[in-house]
């Protein structure tokens, strides 16, 4: 129904304030101000007006589908209606204790009641239907307004006062002024409720806040228009014809209006709407704050400043006017020379209420308060970093500030790391929400100097005031976390003329591990210790210092406990774990390279497990929550791990190992699987009965595997250093080519291995020289792999040295002899089985019981410890050699990782739950 | 070779006293100029009350270098500290001289009770411990080690267990002990420390907090590098730092975090051990293990000798790893005694790796491996194959070893691999009666009725 041609019955008013306050609905709550900012006070009295809102808002939902079907007639809808609304009634039982009865569900009641007299009354032209329905109507309504029957009455004696009265009792008198209008003007009591808060000054702003939310639409446009629209409701014409009567009377009006507005905090700025009423000029002033004359003192500042802070996080403030309020705040102090102090606070306020634009958590913030946002914390920065006498704490009190005295020291309340904190994770979100590969990323990218620029400002302000160490700890944290995953060419290039010491200095690396020692000696909290070593175990990795970042990762413990990490903190681990492995590679250790890889990669999923993207939904979907949670926690695109040289580097690291083991156990029936991954792309490349010529990455490897099967190292090695993995993975490298001629040593020693796996059968002897024709390996290189061969059992043979022969040893079983061979297989396989069994019903076996006694006793020497574990690293180490000794290299392997998602869902659970 | 020298990395983990032996061992070898060592004795014996040792170094310095005066200064308050702390002494003899407290010595073995008993009923007290423990370290530091280890002997035998001063007491003594070669005791005091150092990091003792786990992993280095002073002098030491070292974690974690450079101890012990021979592949095994996982930290010739022998069979790189770790060995202090202990059992190393990987090997090529002659090689070559029942032949006309051929037969190999299946299956059954409680009644038993 057209609000336009509203009737002046009281059911068609309060049709319009319903629609009114939906109409304020969809204007989004920030949840921001929920944050850091607020006072405790403030916040509780807050939460209960917006569970008073809530219920009051529901309760009015359901009143207006009673109009509608009270309209229509339904009786049937009514009764529906009538019981939703009793049971919403109730429901805000709690909240209407509080506040009474509120009256514009008495008008209901009362509205109701006419209604089913009326209906009773005309019973006779009623269907049969909405007879009966009429009758248990009137039953339970009779039956239900016993309780109410006292608001009731007095609601019908005075409908409008009392409604008044109730909202605001003690403001009778102005009240009735009120209502006199009403009556006159015809205008709504929407408009009324404005005037009466208007008239009560700023000072009584959070009593009456609850109406101003209710009543009051935010932007003056849409006031003024309704006002308009009060005016001209009768005739609508009228509205587009312009009288000059009533632009007299407007004016007056208009100036009266200003004068109570200009009390109003909230809407300081000069009515720019009477001017677009009149359809010619549209005209925005700079906010005005104080009148011309009026004398700028501490006082008043912080008092404006105090005004326009309480509007903070409601629904009603313009926020962008906000802002702009506190620039012209800030103007006007430092115009009148009013001190630093009062310059800081301001700018204070200035960035939390740029934070305070953003309502939503999962978009970022325009480019334009971006900017603005980054520029003034460069400011605060900056700031802070020349007037270091200051004090800027968390806990000083209000009443305990002293911005006006500068014979004594400047005290200011604020968080300014905080707000730093939150700067860094909105970069992070904006980056996230960019397309990583449009050009507006790398705009965006580019202002990661400015924001390492403040952050390192905090730091070296926070250093200045030697800041607490749990604070220290969190600005450095942030600071690695803008170093770690970056390389220093520099470093590098250092590391390969210089010693390694010259190499450090002045590195990203020494940086960081200055940073993270702070850490690992000061961190209170194991989370920021973890994710430092976590960082620097990253960086070292990055950097080639593979035995650094390897004991750093056994000595963190890592592994053992990262199952109860957060999953943040496990997908920095899981990144930390790909780039150890990816530099065990290229430090040839290919062996750790596979542990350290094995899980991610194996898992299927290493996208998901770095947080490099989403995969697409499987069977289990995700709840748009999930998702959104998950989104929030994906890394932005320039800090990804290359997928490509991930698959890459754990094919080939597999292909190293399993090759020489496929062809060392070609007709063995149990075979133990070294690496799923890569034996079942191997398996399914066999079932192909013609393979064309590899495309994929992983194709590429299969084929090298296929060939260094065979002994034909020149095609391995062609395969694996082809353009196309030189492209794509190889040239990633720092040193490409040593990288290069090391795969191609190994490729030969390794082709050498399998050809002598393969084909010793075949041979009585062989001579060295032949061998080391067909791999094109020196005679020592030949006899060094045959030897280790030889020692190893691998191979039955034995070298005769003068006549540089390897001659084999192999006998041929008897079909009795294998028999009895294959038999004892079966025999042990039968007795593994049994152990497991058994096993798996005695919970408190014998291995699980040592796996305790060991957590036991490295928790006696570390976790204990923990802090103390690292204060010693700085002399030396706590290394856990019991990693290196009880379960070797392979307790790298994460065996966690698979708990990451389980983790992952687990969490989500929760959510939801919630 | 002065940059395998590792007498600078030691002394960091030395008292000051212990590092003069190896200073004037220095001395002897003509790596370093004589005044630079001199200069460093001066440094060391600067902080001690040695002025008389302090002085004659100054006097051997060729290069013009002056005692400072102030040593003079410090000497006579040394003097007069002397004279004052001598009355001390005068006092703890009378006292220990009266025959009931000496009968109670006798009597109580337990220094916590001895305190008391002492405490109450003859006027003994805190003060008279500090008396007796100044008077030896006065001593130790004046070099008077025969009275330091005495004093503190006694300051161990009547001092409470719980005493602060205990622990250095011990340190103390076996410093005394080691200095006055008198390995024995020596190696009982180390042995005491360790147990000492050891219980004050047992995790089930609750108050953790008493010793720091930094301190302990100090402590543990500081011990190793004191006991090598027994290890390589006391018969027995090199199987005790096999197995101090390789028997605990705790000492190999400090080894690896704090003093990789003792693994070249580590590896000349067991090399050069010449008893329990079979013991001796799974020690080698064990330390390559760790040498691997140091090779970023800690390499010199001795473990690049190791490592060419029994990871790489590199025998041309090992012969050449063997030469070097010759001249590191004679100017090592402590390795200097087992030189030629190393080279022996290095060689039999070589040779019997070499057999295991070669059948038919020309004695002249193994002559030139082991850096011998080839008679000497032939001789030696008839030697091991006595010795270590090597399974091979001499054939001198062609001047050739003849390697046994061990081929693995199948019934070997089905023996191998069925052998520990019984006892897997009953120490199951064990398992399984112990969770089922006793054995059910027997089977005929239990069919009675049928």
């Amino acid at each position: 129904m057209s609000r336009f041609f509203a009737g002046k019955d009281s059911d068609t008013e309060t049709e319009s304030e319903v629609s009114d306050e939906e109409h304020v609905q969809p204007v989004a709550k920030s949840k921001a101000y929920q944050g850091d900012f607020s006072d405790d006070d403030e916040e509780t009295k807050r939460v209960v007006r917006t569970a008073k809102d809530k219920r009051f808002e529901e309760i009015r939902n359901v009143i207006k589908n009673v109009k509608n079907s009270k309209k229509i007639k339904d009786v049937g809808k009514v009764l529906e209606e009538f019981d939703q609304l009793t049971r919403a009634f109730a429901k805000s039982q709690k909240v209407i204790e509080k506040e009474g009865v509120p009256v514009f569900y008495v008008r209901t009641l009362v509205d109701l009641e006419d209604f089913v007299n009326q209906s009773w009354a005309e019973k006779a032209t009623l269907s049969k239907l909405n007879i009966k329905a009429l009758g248990s109507l009137r039953s339970k309504f009779r039956k239900y307004v016993k309780d109410f029957e006292g608001q009731m009455a007095s609601f019908r004696l005075n409908p409008v006062a009392s409604e008044e009265e109730n909202v605001q009792g003690e403001e009778e008198e102005e009240e009735d002024e009120d209502e006199t209008t009403d009556e006159e003007g015809g205008m709504t009591t929407a408009k009324k409720a404005k005037g009466a808060k208007a008239k009560k000054g700023s000072d009584e702003m959070d009593e009456d806040e609850d109406e101003d939310m209710d009543w009051d639409t935010d932007s003056e446009t849409s006031e003024t228009d309704s006002e308009d629209e009060e005016r001209y409701k009768n005739d609508p014409a009228a509205r587009f014809l312009k009288r000059p009567g009533d632009e007299e009377k407007q004016r007056e009006k208009e100036k009266q209006k200003k004068k109570t507005v200009g009390n109003r905090p909230g809407h300081m700025r000069q009515r720019r709407a009477e001017v677009d009423e009149e359809g010619w000029t549209t005209m925005t002033d700079k906010p005005k704050l104080f009148s011309k004359d009026a004398e700028i003192n501490h006082g008043v500042v912080l008092k404006k400043l105090g005004e326009i802070m309480s509007q903070r996080g409601k629904k009603s403030t313009d926020r962008q006017e906000q802002i702009e309020l506190i620039e012209e705040l800030r103007v006007v102090a430092r115009r009148a020379g009013l001190g630093e102090a009062i310059e800081l606070k301001l700018m204070l306020s200035l960035i939390s209420s740029i934070f305070d634009y953003n309502p939503n958590m999962a978009t970022n913030m325009k480019a334009e308060v971006w900017r603005r946002l980054l520029e003034t914390m460069g400011q605060l920065v900056k700031f802070l970093n020349e007037h270091s006498h200051m004090e800027v704490l968390e806990n000083i009190a209000d009443d305990e500030e002293n911005v006006s005295d500068p014979t004594l020291p400047y005290r200011v309340h604020g968080l300014p790391l905080a707000l730093i904190e939150r700067m860094d994770d909105e970069f992070t979100r904006i980056l996230q929400n960019t397309d990583a590969h449009s050009p507006d990323y790398v705009e965006n990218l580019k202002n990661e100097a400015k924001v390492v620029a403040i952050i390192e400002g905090m730091q070296a302000y926070m250093e200045g005031k030697k800041a607490n160490s749990e604070d220290m700890c969190r600005i450095y944290e942030r600071r690695i976390a803008h170093i770690y995953y970056k390389i220093d060419y520099k470093f590098m290039e250092g590391s390969k003329k210089g010693t390694a010491a010259q190499a450090v200095a002045g590195s990203s690396v020494e940086v960081l591990e200055r940073l993270c020692a702070y850490i690992y000696n000061q961190d209170m909290t194991d989370r920021t210790r973890l994710r430092a070593i976590l960082m620097r175990v990253y960086h070292a990795a990055l950097h080639d210092q593979w035995y650094e970042a390897r004991d750093l990762m056994l000595m963190s413990k890592a592994q053992d406990n990262i199952s109860h990490a957060d999953p943040p903190t496990q997908v920095l681990y899981n990144r930390a774990m790909v780039q150890l492995g990816i530099s065990a590679f290229r430090a040839g250790n290919i062996n750790e390279a596979h542990n350290a890889l094995m899980d991610i990669q194996s898992s299927g999923r290493p996208k998901e497990l770095l947080a490099q993207g989403l995969l697409p939904v499987r069977q289990h979907e995700r709840s748009p929550e999930q998702e959104k949670i998950e989104k929030r926690r994906q890394m932005p695109f320039h800090m990804h791990i290359n997928l490509d040289v991930l698959e890459c580097v754990y094919l080939v690291s597999a292909m190293f190992i399993e090759v020489p083991y496929l062809a060392a156990h070609e007709n063995e029936q149990r075979r133990r699987i070294i690496s799923k991954y890569f034996y079942h792309s191997m398996k399914q490349s066999e079932r192909h009965a013609l393979s064309g010529p590899p495309e994929t990455l992983p194709e590429y490897v299969i084929a090298a595997s296929k060939a260094m099967k065979t002994g034909d190292w020149k095609r391995c090695k062609d395969l694996i250093l082809s353009d196309k993995l030189n492209k794509r993975v190889w040239n990633f490298f720092y040193e490409a080519d040593k990288i290069r001629s090391m795969l191609a040593a190994r490729l030969q020693q390794c082709s050498l291995r399998c050809f002598m796996f393969s084909n010793s059968a075949f041979y009585d002897a062989i001579s060295v020289k032949t061998l080391s024709q067909m791999f094109d390996l020196t005679k020592e290189e030949i006899l060094s792999v045959m030897g280790k061969m030889i020692v190893t059992e691998d191979l039955a043979a034995s070298v005769d040295e003068p006549s540089q022969t390897v001659i084999m040893h192999r006998t041929e079983p008897s079909r009795v002899q294998q028999l009895a061979l294959q038999l004892s297989d079966k025999l042990s396989l039968f007795v593994e089985t049994n152990e497991k069994l058994l096993d798996m019903k005695t919970p408190n076996n014998q291995r699980a019981k040592t796996w305790t006694d060991r957590r036991q006793h490295q928790g006696g020497q570390g976790q204990g410890h923990g802090q103390a574990a690292y204060q010693e690293r700085q002399h030396g180490a706590d290394r856990q050699h019991h990693t290196y000794q009880d379960r070797g290299h392979n307790n790298y392997q994460p065996r966690q990782h698979n708990n990451y998602n389980d983790r992952q869902y687990n969490h989500y659970n929760d959510l939801s739950a919630y | 070779m002065a940059e395998y020298d590792l007498t600078p990395t030691l002394s960091k983990f030395f008292d000051r006293h212990l590092i003069i032996p190896l200073l004037e061992f220095l001395g002897g070898r003509q790596l370093y100029d004589m005044n630079d060592i001199g200069k460093a004795k001066i440094k060391v014996l600067q902080d001690t009350k040695m002025f008389d040792y302090l002085l004659q170094e100054y006097a051997t310095l060729t290069d013009g270098t002056s005692p400072p005066p102030e040593i003079q200064r410090k000497r006579e308050e040394v003097m007069e500290d002397f004279a004052r702390i001598s009355e001390q002494k005068q006092e703890i003899l009378e006292y220990f001289q009266i025959p009931a407290v000496q009968k109670l010595i006798e009597d109580v073995p337990d220094s916590n009770v001895l305190y008391e008993q002492l405490c109450k009923e003859h006027n003994f007290g805190s003060d008279m411990l500090d008396k007796i423990y100044d008077w030896a370290k006065f001593n130790f530091e004046t070099g008077n080690y025969q009275e330091a280890t005495q004093f503190l002997d006694l300051f161990r035998s009547v001092a409470p267990t719980s005493h602060s001063k205990q622990r250095s007491a011990r340190w103390g003594k076996a410093a005394g002990e080691i200095l006055l070669q008198d390995w024995n005791t020596a190696l009982e005091d180390l042995q005491q420390l360790k147990t000492d150092i050891d219980s004050s990091a047992n995790p089930t003792e609750m108050d953790r907090n008493s010793v720091p786990i930094a301190e302990l992993l100090t402590e543990r280095a500081w011990l190793i590098h004191w006991s090598l002073y027994v290890f390589f002098n006391h018969p027995q030491g090199k199987d005790k730092i096999v197995e101090w070292c390789l028997g605990s974690a705790d000492y190999l974690n400090a080894i690896q975090t704090l003093c990789p450079h003792i693994l070249r101890y580590l590896v000349v012990a067991i090399l050069a051990n010449k008893n329990k021979r079979r013991q001796h592949l799974k020690e080698v095994k064990d330390v390559i293990e760790i040498i691997k996982q140091e090779s970023s930290n800690y390499s010199d010739p001795v473990t690049e000798f190791v490592i060419s022998v029994f990871v790489e069979f590199d025998f041309e790189k090992s012969q050449k790893k063997l030469q070097e770790c010759v001249v590191v060995l004679e100017n090592d202090f402590f390795l200097v005694g087992c030189v030629i202990d190393f080279i022996a059992s290095a060689r039999k190393y070589i040779f019997e790796t070499y057999c295991r990987i070669n059948s038919r090997i020309s004695i002249a090529s193994i002559a030139e491996t082991l850096n011998l002659g080839v008679d000497d090689a032939e001789k030696w070559i008839a030697n091991v194959i006595r010795e270590a029942r090597l399974d091979a032949k001499i054939d001198a006309a062609k001047g050739e070893v003849l390697m046994g051929t061990p081929a693995l037969s199948s019934y070997q190999m089905l023996i191998e691999k069925t052998k520990n299946l019984a006892l897997r299956t009953q120490q199951m059954v064990n398992a399984v009666e112990k969770k089922a409680g006793p054995r059910p009644a027997p089977f005929q038993e239990a069919n009675v009725n049928y």
